[in-house]
């Protein structure tokens, strides 16, 4: 039997309720309290450059990749692994850090978090269902 | 005598220098020009306070935070329009336009605890299309 999933509230921005998440990240003894806006066309997780500092990361020594926007503007962003924790689910992910986004927003996308976590989106209660896979 | 006549020469050569430079770079000295002092942003540092000092928030504090949020979002929205936050019991301890400032500030503020960093977005920036993709997909 499949567990119930994991209810988040949407918050509620600019008067439109958005899947905008809180997202605990760890790395060693440090940890991060982040919100993250859930994006299910994002390819990769986006965080800023101080979330790697304060985790005592050098966020310039990960792997190093590309992506592109819509505009079809190149992004570099450098893939580490960190712990996460959405809901009461902890996860190892790999998520970029990236100083060009150019979006207030921190982005949670699916590299290596879609395929452990199922997201659903109920935009009509606003909440987001969380489940393990 | 020769130990003279090479002190003598190296002078010469010496104030030929000078009346060169003089010459080409009249205006060599220039007044001082006294700068403004720039405070400079404060570099982030790692936290002083050892991780396992710090408090962080339970899971009932964040839900309840989470709702303090949705409930003043209007108000945040009209006073701090494009900030980051720093969220602590309900409160906001700090608040800046730049992010990189957010988490040295915050610890300024209250260095024990570990806060809520989130964003309050500017007008129209919520219709946004932030997907992003690997850029093999790009059209060449």
């Amino acid at each position: 039997m499949m567990a119930e999933p994991l209810r988040l509230p949407y918050r509620l921005l600019r008067g439109r309720l958005s899947p905008v998440v809180r997202v605990i990240l760890f790395h060693n003894r440090a940890y991060a309290l982040e919100s993250a806006y859930v994006d299910t066309g994002a390819a990769y997780s986006i965080f800023t450059p101080d979330v790697a500092e304060e985790l005592s990361m050098d966020w310039r020594s990960g792997y190093p990749t590309s992506i592109t926007g819509l505009e079809g503007r190149r992004v570099i962003l450098f893939l580490h692994s960190v712990g996460l924790r959405i809901g009461d689910f902890h996860i190892r992910a790999e998520v970029g850090f990236s100083d060009q986004l150019g979006i207030g927003f921190n982005l949670l996308g699916r590299h290596s978090i879609f395929n452990q976590l199922q997201f659903c989106f109920n935009d009509r209660d606003g909440e987001l269902l969380v489940s393990r896979l | 005598m020769n130990a003279k006549l090479s002190k003598a020469r190296a002078r010469k050569a010496r104030e030929t220098r000078v009346a060169y430079r003089v010459r080409r770079k009249p205006r060599a000295i220039k007044p001082r020009v006294v700068r403004p002092l720039v405070r400079k942003t404060a570099a982030h540092v790692s936290p002083s306070v050892p991780w396992e000092e710090r408090v962080a928030p339970t899971d009932q504090q964040l839900m309840e935070w989470d709702a303090w949020l949705n409930e003043h979002e209007p108000e945040f929205e009209e006073k701090y329009p494009g900030h980051y936050l720093a969220i602590w019991d309900r409160q906001i301890i700090a608040k800046t336009e730049r992010r990189a400032e957010i988490y040295p500030l915050a610890h300024q503020a209250m260095p024990h605890v570990i806060p809520l960093i989130t964003y309050v977005p500017r007008p129209g920036e919520m219709d946004m299309v932030p997907s992003v993709f690997p850029v093999e997909w790009s059209r060449r």
